[in-house]
Protein backbone atom coordinates (compact mmCIF):
# COMPACT_ATOMS: atom_id res chain seq x y z
CA UNK A 1 0.00 0.00 0.00
CA UNK A 2 2.54 2.42 1.42
CA UNK A 3 4.19 1.63 -2.48
CA UNK A 4 0.83 2.61 -4.51
CA UNK A 5 1.25 5.60 -2.45
CA UNK A 6 4.96 6.42 -3.31
CA UNK A 7 4.52 5.65 -6.94
CA UNK A 8 1.68 8.10 -7.25
CA UNK A 9 3.61 10.75 -5.76
CA UNK A 10 6.16 10.10 -7.58
CA UNK A 11 3.84 10.59 -10.67
CA UNK A 12 2.39 13.43 -9.50
CA UNK A 13 5.50 14.96 -9.24
CA UNK A 14 7.59 13.51 -13.10
CA UNK A 15 4.10 15.08 -14.39
CA UNK A 16 4.65 18.49 -12.69
CA UNK A 17 8.92 18.11 -13.32
CA UNK A 18 7.49 17.14 -16.65
CA UNK A 19 5.32 19.53 -17.62
CA UNK A 20 7.77 22.60 -16.54
CA UNK A 21 10.50 21.48 -18.78
CA UNK A 22 7.97 21.24 -21.25
CA UNK A 23 8.58 17.26 -21.89
CA UNK A 24 5.45 15.50 -20.99
CA UNK A 25 2.84 17.14 -21.91
CA UNK A 26 -0.82 15.98 -20.68
CA UNK A 27 -3.30 14.70 -23.07
CA UNK A 28 -6.11 17.35 -24.06
CA UNK A 29 -8.43 16.20 -26.36
CA UNK A 30 -10.12 18.97 -26.68
CA UNK A 31 -7.15 21.24 -26.87
CA UNK A 32 -5.68 18.42 -29.25
CA UNK A 33 -8.57 18.33 -31.96
CA UNK A 34 -8.38 22.52 -31.39
CA UNK A 35 -4.51 22.71 -32.69
CA UNK A 36 -3.42 22.78 -36.01
CA UNK A 37 -3.13 19.00 -37.27
CA UNK A 38 0.10 19.71 -39.20
CA UNK A 39 0.37 15.91 -39.57
CA UNK A 40 -3.13 15.76 -41.67
CA UNK A 41 -3.14 17.23 -45.32
CA UNK A 42 0.19 16.98 -47.79
CA UNK A 43 2.87 18.83 -46.26
CA UNK A 44 5.83 19.57 -48.35
CA UNK A 45 9.01 19.97 -47.45
CA UNK A 46 11.70 21.16 -50.14
CA UNK A 47 15.52 21.77 -50.49
CA UNK A 48 17.28 22.37 -53.43
CA UNK A 49 20.91 23.39 -53.43
CA UNK A 50 20.40 25.93 -56.13
CA UNK A 51 22.52 28.68 -57.50
CA UNK A 52 22.47 32.07 -55.54
CA UNK A 53 23.90 35.38 -55.74
CA UNK A 54 23.44 38.02 -58.67
CA UNK A 55 26.50 37.09 -60.18
CA UNK A 56 25.31 35.56 -64.03
CA UNK A 57 26.36 32.54 -65.10
CA UNK A 58 26.89 32.23 -68.62
CA UNK A 59 27.60 28.94 -70.98
CA UNK A 60 28.84 28.47 -74.65
CA UNK A 61 26.30 25.97 -76.22
CA UNK A 62 27.97 24.69 -79.46
CA UNK A 63 27.28 22.28 -81.87
CA UNK A 64 29.85 21.02 -84.46
CA UNK A 65 29.42 20.64 -87.66
CA UNK A 66 31.77 17.45 -87.45
CA UNK A 67 30.85 14.29 -89.43
CA UNK A 68 31.33 10.99 -87.63
CA UNK A 69 35.11 10.15 -87.72
CA UNK A 70 36.14 14.20 -88.10
CA UNK A 71 37.63 15.95 -85.36
CA UNK A 72 34.62 17.58 -83.25
CA UNK A 73 36.66 20.04 -81.13
CA UNK A 74 38.14 21.08 -84.53
CA UNK A 75 35.57 21.30 -87.52
CA UNK A 76 33.22 24.19 -87.89
CA UNK A 77 30.92 25.66 -85.20
CA UNK A 78 27.38 25.28 -86.94
CA UNK A 79 25.77 26.32 -84.61
CA UNK A 80 26.29 28.76 -81.41
CA UNK A 81 24.59 30.30 -78.26
CA UNK A 82 25.01 32.26 -74.84
CA UNK A 83 22.96 30.51 -72.46
CA UNK A 84 23.19 32.79 -69.29
CA UNK A 85 21.09 32.16 -66.05
CA UNK A 86 20.67 34.84 -63.47
CA UNK A 87 20.25 33.27 -60.35
CA UNK A 88 18.88 35.47 -58.18
CA UNK A 89 16.15 35.94 -60.95
CA UNK A 90 15.48 32.88 -61.63
CA UNK A 91 15.37 34.08 -65.08
CA UNK A 92 17.32 33.19 -68.43
CA UNK A 93 18.55 34.56 -71.88
CA UNK A 94 19.32 32.56 -75.50
CA UNK A 95 21.40 34.45 -77.19
CA UNK A 96 22.24 33.07 -80.54
CA UNK A 97 25.41 34.35 -83.08
CA UNK A 98 25.16 33.79 -86.85
CA UNK A 99 27.75 31.31 -87.37
CA UNK A 100 28.81 33.44 -90.60
CA UNK A 101 29.44 36.03 -88.05
CA UNK A 102 32.48 38.65 -89.51
CA UNK A 103 34.88 39.07 -86.30
CA UNK A 104 38.33 38.99 -84.89
CA UNK A 105 39.75 35.60 -84.48
CA UNK A 106 42.30 36.03 -81.49
CA UNK A 107 46.02 35.46 -83.13
CA UNK A 108 43.75 34.51 -86.59
CA UNK A 109 42.61 37.86 -87.63
CA UNK A 110 39.42 38.49 -88.98
CA UNK A 111 37.11 35.36 -89.99
CA UNK A 112 33.84 33.99 -89.35
CA UNK A 113 33.03 33.15 -86.15
CA UNK A 114 32.42 29.29 -86.74
CA UNK A 115 36.10 28.94 -88.05
CA UNK A 116 37.74 30.09 -84.55
CA UNK A 117 37.24 26.21 -83.71
CA UNK A 118 38.66 24.64 -86.53
CA UNK A 119 41.56 26.75 -85.70
CA UNK A 120 41.90 26.31 -81.85
CA UNK A 121 38.93 24.53 -80.57
CA UNK A 122 36.20 24.95 -77.99
CA UNK A 123 38.62 27.25 -76.20
CA UNK A 124 39.64 29.54 -79.19
CA UNK A 125 36.04 30.33 -79.88
CA UNK A 126 35.51 30.71 -76.26
CA UNK A 127 37.99 33.35 -76.41
CA UNK A 128 36.42 35.02 -79.74
CA UNK A 129 33.29 35.46 -78.30
CA UNK A 130 34.53 36.77 -75.25
CA UNK A 131 36.41 39.05 -77.20
CA UNK A 132 33.50 40.14 -79.53
CA UNK A 133 30.81 40.03 -76.59
CA UNK A 134 32.63 41.58 -73.62
CA UNK A 135 31.06 38.82 -71.65
CA UNK A 136 33.08 36.51 -69.26
CA UNK A 137 32.14 32.91 -70.61
CA UNK A 138 32.05 30.11 -67.66
CA UNK A 139 31.83 27.11 -69.46
CA UNK A 140 31.02 25.97 -72.95
CA UNK A 141 29.55 22.49 -74.06
CA UNK A 142 29.79 20.74 -77.22
CA UNK A 143 27.89 18.57 -79.33
CA UNK A 144 27.43 16.78 -82.39
CA UNK A 145 24.61 15.57 -84.84
CA UNK A 146 25.01 12.43 -82.97
CA UNK A 147 25.50 13.65 -79.48
CA UNK A 148 22.59 15.52 -79.96
CA UNK A 149 20.19 12.83 -81.50
CA UNK A 150 21.39 10.15 -78.67
CA UNK A 151 20.69 13.22 -76.05
CA UNK A 152 16.97 13.35 -77.15
CA UNK A 153 16.87 9.39 -77.05
CA UNK A 154 18.26 9.28 -74.22
CA UNK A 155 15.88 11.16 -72.73
CA UNK A 156 13.04 10.31 -74.30
CA UNK A 157 12.22 12.65 -76.79
CA UNK A 158 11.42 16.36 -76.68
CA UNK A 159 8.33 17.64 -76.75
CA UNK A 160 8.36 20.70 -78.81
CA UNK A 161 5.76 23.59 -80.02
CA UNK A 162 6.63 23.51 -83.35
CA UNK A 163 5.52 27.29 -84.39
CA UNK A 164 4.91 26.99 -88.19
CA UNK A 165 5.54 24.97 -90.75
CA UNK A 166 8.19 23.41 -91.38
CA UNK A 167 9.04 20.85 -94.84
CA UNK A 168 13.04 21.14 -95.80
CA UNK A 169 14.13 18.06 -97.91
CA UNK A 170 17.65 19.57 -97.11
CA UNK A 171 17.53 18.75 -93.08
CA UNK A 172 14.60 16.21 -93.75
CA UNK A 173 12.35 18.19 -91.41
CA UNK A 174 8.95 17.53 -92.19
CA UNK A 175 6.58 19.06 -89.44
CA UNK A 176 3.14 20.54 -89.16
CA UNK A 177 3.15 23.33 -86.71
CA UNK A 178 1.94 22.17 -83.05
CA UNK A 179 2.81 20.40 -79.94
CA UNK A 180 4.68 17.35 -80.71
CA UNK A 181 7.01 14.95 -79.69
CA UNK A 182 10.28 14.62 -81.44
CA UNK A 183 12.57 11.50 -81.32
CA UNK A 184 16.55 12.28 -81.86
CA UNK A 185 15.91 12.54 -85.61
CA UNK A 186 13.51 15.04 -85.31
CA UNK A 187 14.77 17.17 -82.74
CA UNK A 188 18.16 17.49 -85.49
CA UNK A 189 16.28 18.20 -88.27
CA UNK A 190 13.79 21.05 -86.42
CA UNK A 191 17.60 22.62 -84.94
CA UNK A 192 19.44 22.15 -88.01
CA UNK A 193 16.29 23.46 -90.79
CA UNK A 194 17.02 26.72 -92.43
CA UNK A 195 15.53 26.59 -96.05
CA UNK A 196 11.56 26.90 -94.29
CA UNK A 197 12.90 29.98 -92.89
CA UNK A 198 12.74 33.17 -94.74
CA UNK A 199 15.97 34.45 -92.68
CA UNK A 200 17.86 31.24 -92.97
CA UNK A 201 20.81 30.71 -90.53
CA UNK A 202 19.24 33.61 -88.11
CA UNK A 203 15.60 31.48 -87.84
CA UNK A 204 17.81 28.52 -87.60
CA UNK A 205 19.76 30.04 -84.53
CA UNK A 206 16.27 31.12 -83.25
CA UNK A 207 14.87 27.32 -83.32
CA UNK A 208 17.62 26.09 -81.66
CA UNK A 209 17.17 28.52 -78.62
CA UNK A 210 13.58 27.38 -79.20
CA UNK A 211 14.56 23.91 -78.43
CA UNK A 212 16.56 24.82 -75.53
CA UNK A 213 13.49 26.40 -73.77
CA UNK A 214 11.16 23.05 -74.89
CA UNK A 215 14.00 21.13 -72.71
CA UNK A 216 13.87 23.51 -70.08
CA UNK A 217 10.20 23.61 -70.23
CA UNK A 218 10.36 19.44 -70.19
CA UNK A 219 12.53 19.22 -67.49
CA UNK A 220 11.17 21.31 -64.67
CA UNK A 221 8.05 19.11 -65.46
CA UNK A 222 9.69 16.13 -64.67
CA UNK A 223 11.67 17.17 -61.92
CA UNK A 224 8.56 17.84 -60.33
CA UNK A 225 6.64 14.43 -60.66
CA UNK A 226 10.19 12.49 -60.35
CA UNK A 227 13.52 14.42 -58.77
CA UNK A 228 15.56 11.74 -59.33
CA UNK A 229 14.57 12.20 -63.36
CA UNK A 230 17.65 14.67 -63.18
CA UNK A 231 20.27 12.24 -62.80
CA UNK A 232 18.76 10.50 -66.50
CA UNK A 233 18.61 14.17 -67.62
CA UNK A 234 22.27 14.93 -66.67
CA UNK A 235 24.16 11.13 -67.74
CA UNK A 236 22.10 11.82 -71.21
CA UNK A 237 24.13 15.58 -71.48
CA UNK A 238 27.50 14.47 -70.45
CA UNK A 239 27.34 11.17 -72.25
CA UNK A 240 26.56 13.32 -75.55
CA UNK A 241 28.88 16.78 -74.95
CA UNK A 242 32.43 17.53 -74.48
CA UNK A 243 32.21 19.77 -71.99
CA UNK A 244 33.92 21.92 -69.37
CA UNK A 245 31.58 21.93 -66.68
CA UNK A 246 32.36 19.96 -63.36
CA UNK A 247 29.81 17.71 -62.33
CA UNK A 248 29.19 18.91 -59.26
CA UNK A 249 28.38 22.22 -60.89
CA UNK A 250 26.43 20.47 -63.33
CA UNK A 251 24.25 18.91 -60.36
CA UNK A 252 24.13 23.59 -58.99
CA UNK A 253 23.23 24.05 -62.66
CA UNK A 254 20.35 21.24 -62.51
CA UNK A 255 18.74 22.31 -59.59
CA UNK A 256 19.34 26.20 -61.08
CA UNK A 257 17.30 25.03 -63.81
CA UNK A 258 14.16 23.78 -62.06
CA UNK A 259 13.66 26.77 -60.52
CA UNK A 260 13.28 29.21 -63.95
CA UNK A 261 9.86 29.10 -65.46
CA UNK A 262 10.55 28.96 -69.34
CA UNK A 263 8.22 31.75 -69.75
CA UNK A 264 11.12 34.41 -68.26
CA UNK A 265 13.65 32.38 -70.69
CA UNK A 266 14.71 35.01 -73.33
CA UNK A 267 15.47 33.52 -76.79
CA UNK A 268 16.80 36.20 -79.31
CA UNK A 269 19.63 35.92 -82.41
CA UNK A 270 22.09 38.84 -82.33
CA UNK A 271 20.85 40.65 -85.10
CA UNK A 272 23.35 41.20 -88.20
CA UNK A 273 23.34 42.18 -91.93
CA UNK A 274 24.40 39.91 -94.15
CA UNK A 275 27.54 41.64 -96.14
CA UNK A 276 30.43 40.40 -97.82
CA UNK A 277 34.29 40.17 -96.88
CA UNK A 278 35.68 39.74 -100.18
CA UNK A 279 34.50 36.92 -102.05
CA UNK A 280 33.11 35.58 -98.71
CA UNK A 281 29.27 36.14 -97.90
CA UNK A 282 29.41 37.25 -93.88
CA UNK A 283 27.25 38.83 -90.97
CA UNK A 284 28.08 42.02 -90.14
CA UNK A 285 26.70 42.60 -86.39
CA UNK A 286 24.66 45.65 -86.15
CA UNK A 287 25.17 48.33 -82.84
CA UNK A 288 21.88 46.88 -81.63
CA UNK A 289 24.22 43.80 -80.95
CA UNK A 290 26.39 45.67 -78.95
CA UNK A 291 23.63 46.93 -76.45
CA UNK A 292 22.59 43.21 -76.39
CA UNK A 293 26.07 42.46 -75.20
CA UNK A 294 26.10 45.12 -72.59
CA UNK A 295 22.86 44.19 -71.27
CA UNK A 296 24.26 40.75 -70.81
CA UNK A 297 27.10 41.61 -68.94
CA UNK A 298 25.04 43.58 -66.89
CA UNK A 299 23.09 40.85 -65.00
CA UNK A 300 22.80 37.97 -67.72
CA UNK A 301 19.57 39.41 -68.81
CA UNK A 302 18.51 41.60 -71.86
CA UNK A 303 16.13 44.69 -71.56
CA UNK A 304 12.70 44.25 -72.80
CA UNK A 305 13.01 47.31 -75.05
CA UNK A 306 16.63 46.05 -76.17
CA UNK A 307 15.04 42.13 -77.50
CA UNK A 308 15.47 42.24 -81.47
CA UNK A 309 12.35 40.55 -83.69
CA UNK A 310 12.40 37.45 -84.20
CA UNK A 311 14.01 36.65 -87.43
CA UNK A 312 10.82 34.18 -88.09
CA UNK A 313 8.41 37.17 -87.57
CA UNK A 314 6.82 36.34 -90.31
CA UNK A 315 6.03 33.46 -90.17
CA UNK A 316 4.65 33.81 -86.89
CA UNK A 317 2.39 36.62 -87.91
CA UNK A 318 3.99 39.30 -85.93
CA UNK B 1 14.20 20.28 3.58
CA UNK B 2 11.18 19.13 2.23
CA UNK B 3 10.44 20.98 -0.70
CA UNK B 4 14.65 19.63 -1.68
CA UNK B 5 13.71 16.20 -1.46
CA UNK B 6 10.78 16.37 -3.04
CA UNK B 7 12.91 18.19 -5.96
CA UNK B 8 15.11 14.63 -5.72
CA UNK B 9 12.35 12.31 -6.33
CA UNK B 10 10.58 14.51 -8.77
CA UNK B 11 13.92 14.34 -11.00
CA UNK B 12 14.51 10.31 -10.21
CA UNK B 13 10.91 9.98 -11.37
CA UNK B 14 11.79 12.06 -14.09
CA UNK B 15 14.01 10.29 -15.53
CA UNK B 16 12.95 6.70 -14.95
CA UNK B 17 9.38 7.68 -16.32
CA UNK B 18 11.31 9.33 -19.32
CA UNK B 19 13.38 6.30 -20.08
CA UNK B 20 10.92 4.28 -20.65
CA UNK B 21 9.11 1.10 -18.95
CA UNK B 22 10.35 1.56 -15.67
CA UNK B 23 7.59 1.83 -13.01
CA UNK B 24 4.76 2.06 -15.69
CA UNK B 25 5.93 4.79 -17.59
CA UNK B 26 5.67 5.07 -21.16
CA UNK B 27 7.43 2.80 -23.60
CA UNK B 28 10.46 3.67 -25.08
CA UNK B 29 11.28 0.78 -27.05
CA UNK B 30 11.82 1.92 -30.68
CA UNK B 31 10.20 -0.37 -33.13
CA UNK B 32 12.39 -2.65 -35.08
CA UNK B 33 12.45 -1.35 -38.52
CA UNK B 34 14.80 -1.73 -42.10
CA UNK B 35 13.64 -0.45 -45.53
CA UNK B 36 13.59 -2.61 -48.50
CA UNK B 37 15.50 -1.61 -51.24
CA UNK B 38 13.70 -2.23 -54.60
CA UNK B 39 16.43 -1.22 -57.04
CA UNK B 40 19.77 -0.05 -57.16
CA UNK B 41 20.40 1.86 -60.51
CA UNK B 42 24.00 2.95 -61.51
CA UNK B 43 23.93 6.06 -63.92
CA UNK B 44 26.51 6.64 -65.81
CA UNK B 45 27.88 9.46 -67.89
CA UNK B 46 30.71 7.73 -70.03
CA UNK B 47 30.17 5.56 -72.78
CA UNK B 48 30.45 2.34 -70.21
CA UNK B 49 27.88 0.21 -70.11
CA UNK B 50 26.02 0.89 -66.77
CA UNK B 51 25.25 -2.78 -66.38
CA UNK B 52 28.88 -3.04 -65.05
CA UNK B 53 28.24 -1.16 -61.68
CA UNK B 54 25.32 -2.70 -60.72
CA UNK B 55 27.80 -4.50 -58.00
CA UNK B 56 28.80 -0.55 -56.98
CA UNK B 57 25.68 0.87 -57.16
CA UNK B 58 24.29 -2.18 -54.83
CA UNK B 59 26.81 -0.96 -52.39
CA UNK B 60 26.35 2.47 -52.53
CA UNK B 61 22.46 1.71 -52.08
CA UNK B 62 23.45 -0.09 -48.84
CA UNK B 63 25.26 2.84 -47.45
CA UNK B 64 22.82 5.43 -48.52
CA UNK B 65 19.92 2.71 -46.81
CA UNK B 66 21.47 3.13 -43.52
CA UNK B 67 21.29 6.81 -43.49
CA UNK B 68 17.70 6.68 -44.71
CA UNK B 69 16.65 4.42 -41.63
CA UNK B 70 18.89 6.47 -39.16
CA UNK B 71 16.75 9.14 -40.43
CA UNK B 72 13.32 7.60 -40.73
CA UNK B 73 13.90 6.34 -37.08
CA UNK B 74 14.97 9.34 -35.68
CA UNK B 75 12.41 11.10 -37.32
CA UNK B 76 8.96 9.25 -37.00
CA UNK B 77 9.88 6.14 -34.60
CA UNK B 78 11.89 6.70 -31.82
CA UNK B 79 10.17 7.69 -29.06
CA UNK B 80 12.18 9.59 -27.24
CA UNK B 81 12.20 12.31 -29.88
CA UNK B 82 8.77 12.30 -31.04
CA UNK B 83 7.68 12.53 -27.41
CA UNK B 84 9.74 15.37 -26.61
CA UNK B 85 9.25 16.74 -30.22
CA UNK B 86 13.21 17.48 -30.45
CA UNK B 87 15.39 15.11 -33.11
CA UNK B 88 18.38 16.47 -32.63
CA UNK B 89 19.91 12.57 -33.48
CA UNK B 90 18.45 13.92 -37.14
CA UNK B 91 19.52 16.84 -38.33
CA UNK B 92 23.02 15.39 -38.60
CA UNK B 93 22.06 13.07 -41.37
CA UNK B 94 21.61 16.50 -43.31
CA UNK B 95 24.72 18.32 -44.18
CA UNK B 96 25.77 21.84 -43.77
CA UNK B 97 23.46 23.28 -46.59
CA UNK B 98 20.41 21.48 -46.31
CA UNK B 99 20.17 21.18 -42.36
CA UNK B 100 18.69 24.77 -41.27
CA UNK B 101 16.10 24.04 -44.15
CA UNK B 102 15.16 20.70 -42.90
CA UNK B 103 14.98 21.96 -39.60
CA UNK B 104 12.15 24.61 -40.74
CA UNK B 105 10.67 21.66 -42.06
CA UNK B 106 10.61 20.03 -39.57
CA UNK B 107 6.56 18.91 -39.20
CA UNK B 108 7.24 17.53 -42.80
CA UNK B 109 10.68 15.92 -42.27
CA UNK B 110 9.61 14.29 -38.86
CA UNK B 111 6.32 13.43 -36.60
CA UNK B 112 6.51 17.30 -35.96
CA UNK B 113 7.16 18.99 -32.92
CA UNK B 114 4.13 18.54 -31.03
CA UNK B 115 4.02 14.25 -31.75
CA UNK B 116 3.84 13.87 -27.99
CA UNK B 117 0.76 15.71 -27.77
CA UNK B 118 -1.19 13.86 -30.21
CA UNK B 119 0.16 10.24 -30.41
CA UNK B 120 0.60 7.40 -27.61
CA UNK B 121 2.34 4.95 -29.74
CA UNK B 122 3.75 4.37 -33.50
CA UNK B 123 4.20 0.98 -34.81
CA UNK B 124 4.03 -0.97 -37.96
CA UNK B 125 6.86 1.21 -39.83
CA UNK B 126 7.15 -0.36 -43.38
CA UNK B 127 8.89 1.09 -45.73
CA UNK B 128 10.51 0.74 -49.79
CA UNK B 129 13.81 2.58 -50.70
CA UNK B 130 15.12 2.67 -54.36
CA UNK B 131 18.28 4.47 -54.87
CA UNK B 132 19.71 5.83 -58.06
CA UNK B 133 23.72 6.27 -58.25
CA UNK B 134 25.05 8.85 -60.65
CA UNK B 135 29.11 7.98 -61.57
CA UNK B 136 31.25 10.52 -62.05
CA UNK B 137 33.33 10.98 -65.49
CA UNK B 138 35.98 8.47 -63.70
CA UNK B 139 32.42 6.22 -62.89
CA UNK B 140 32.85 5.81 -59.44
CA UNK B 141 30.06 7.31 -57.29
CA UNK B 142 29.15 10.43 -57.20
CA UNK B 143 25.96 11.45 -55.93
CA UNK B 144 23.05 9.40 -55.33
CA UNK B 145 19.23 9.91 -54.94
CA UNK B 146 16.74 7.70 -52.71
CA UNK B 147 13.19 7.54 -53.30
CA UNK B 148 11.95 6.67 -50.27
CA UNK B 149 8.02 5.33 -48.93
CA UNK B 150 7.51 4.99 -45.86
CA UNK B 151 4.26 4.18 -42.97
CA UNK B 152 3.36 3.53 -39.62
CA UNK B 153 0.68 3.51 -37.60
CA UNK B 154 0.02 5.97 -34.70
CA UNK B 155 -2.02 5.41 -32.16
CA UNK B 156 -3.47 9.14 -31.21
CA UNK B 157 -4.22 9.94 -27.44
CA UNK B 158 -7.65 10.32 -27.94
CA UNK B 159 -8.32 6.86 -29.41
CA UNK B 160 -8.05 7.21 -33.14
CA UNK B 161 -5.54 5.99 -35.35
CA UNK B 162 -3.47 7.36 -37.98
CA UNK B 163 -1.69 6.24 -40.73
CA UNK B 164 1.60 7.99 -40.95
CA UNK B 165 2.80 8.70 -44.53
CA UNK B 166 6.09 10.10 -45.85
CA UNK B 167 6.94 10.07 -49.76
CA UNK B 168 10.23 11.26 -50.40
CA UNK B 169 13.37 11.73 -52.81
CA UNK B 170 16.50 12.66 -51.24
CA UNK B 171 19.76 13.48 -52.56
CA UNK B 172 22.68 12.62 -50.80
CA UNK B 173 26.26 12.36 -50.87
CA UNK B 174 29.83 10.95 -49.39
CA UNK B 175 30.62 12.85 -46.68
CA UNK B 176 33.04 12.47 -43.98
CA UNK B 177 30.74 10.68 -41.89
CA UNK B 178 29.07 8.78 -44.47
CA UNK B 179 26.36 9.30 -46.99
CA UNK B 180 24.70 12.59 -45.99
CA UNK B 181 21.43 14.54 -47.37
CA UNK B 182 22.12 17.67 -49.53
CA UNK B 183 18.52 18.05 -51.00
CA UNK B 184 15.23 16.84 -50.25
CA UNK B 185 11.37 16.70 -51.99
CA UNK B 186 9.34 15.02 -49.02
CA UNK B 187 5.51 14.88 -48.78
CA UNK B 188 3.34 14.06 -46.13
CA UNK B 189 0.29 11.96 -46.81
CA UNK B 190 -1.10 11.20 -43.40
CA UNK B 191 -4.76 10.10 -42.72
CA UNK B 192 -6.94 8.73 -40.01
CA UNK B 193 -7.30 5.07 -40.26
CA UNK B 194 -9.47 2.46 -38.88
CA UNK B 195 -7.17 -0.79 -37.46
CA UNK B 196 -8.83 -4.29 -37.01
CA UNK B 197 -7.98 -6.71 -34.95
CA UNK B 198 -5.17 -8.82 -36.57
CA UNK B 199 -5.05 -12.99 -35.83
CA UNK B 200 -3.15 -12.34 -33.18
CA UNK B 201 -4.57 -9.72 -31.52
CA UNK B 202 -2.51 -7.10 -33.06
CA UNK B 203 -4.09 -4.33 -34.88
CA UNK B 204 -3.91 -3.73 -38.59
CA UNK B 205 -5.50 -1.24 -40.86
CA UNK B 206 -8.59 -1.16 -42.39
CA UNK B 207 -8.09 0.73 -45.96
CA UNK B 208 -9.91 4.00 -45.66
Amino acid sequence: MRRRYALAALALVAWIAGSTLGVVTPADPKQASAAPLFQFGRAHAEYLPTLSGTRPIFILFIGSGAREGEDVEHSLADSIHIVSLNPARHRAAILGIPRDTWVDIPGYGSGKINTAMVYGGPQLLVQTIESLTGVNLDYWALTTFWGFTKMIYNIGGLTVDVPFPMHDRYSYSDFDPGVQMLNGPDALAFARDRHSLPQGDFGRSENGGRLVVAALTQFRKEFSKDPSRMFTWIAAGIRNVQTDVPLDEVLSLAFTASTVNPKYVQNMVAPGLTGMAGDTSVVNLTADAQTIFQDLRNDGLVLKKNIPPSPNASLLGE
Amino acid sequence: MWVSGVAVLGVLAFVLFRGGGGLGGPDNTIPQFDFKVTKAIPMVVTQNDPNQFTGQAQAVATEVTKTMTALYTGAFLDPENWRSGSYGDVWPLFDDGSRTSAQQDGATITLGPNAGDTYEKVKQPKGTIGVKVLLDKQDRPSTAVAIVKFTALGTGKDGTFTRIVSRGQYFLRLADGGWTVYAFQVRRGDHVTTPKPGPSGSSSEVAP
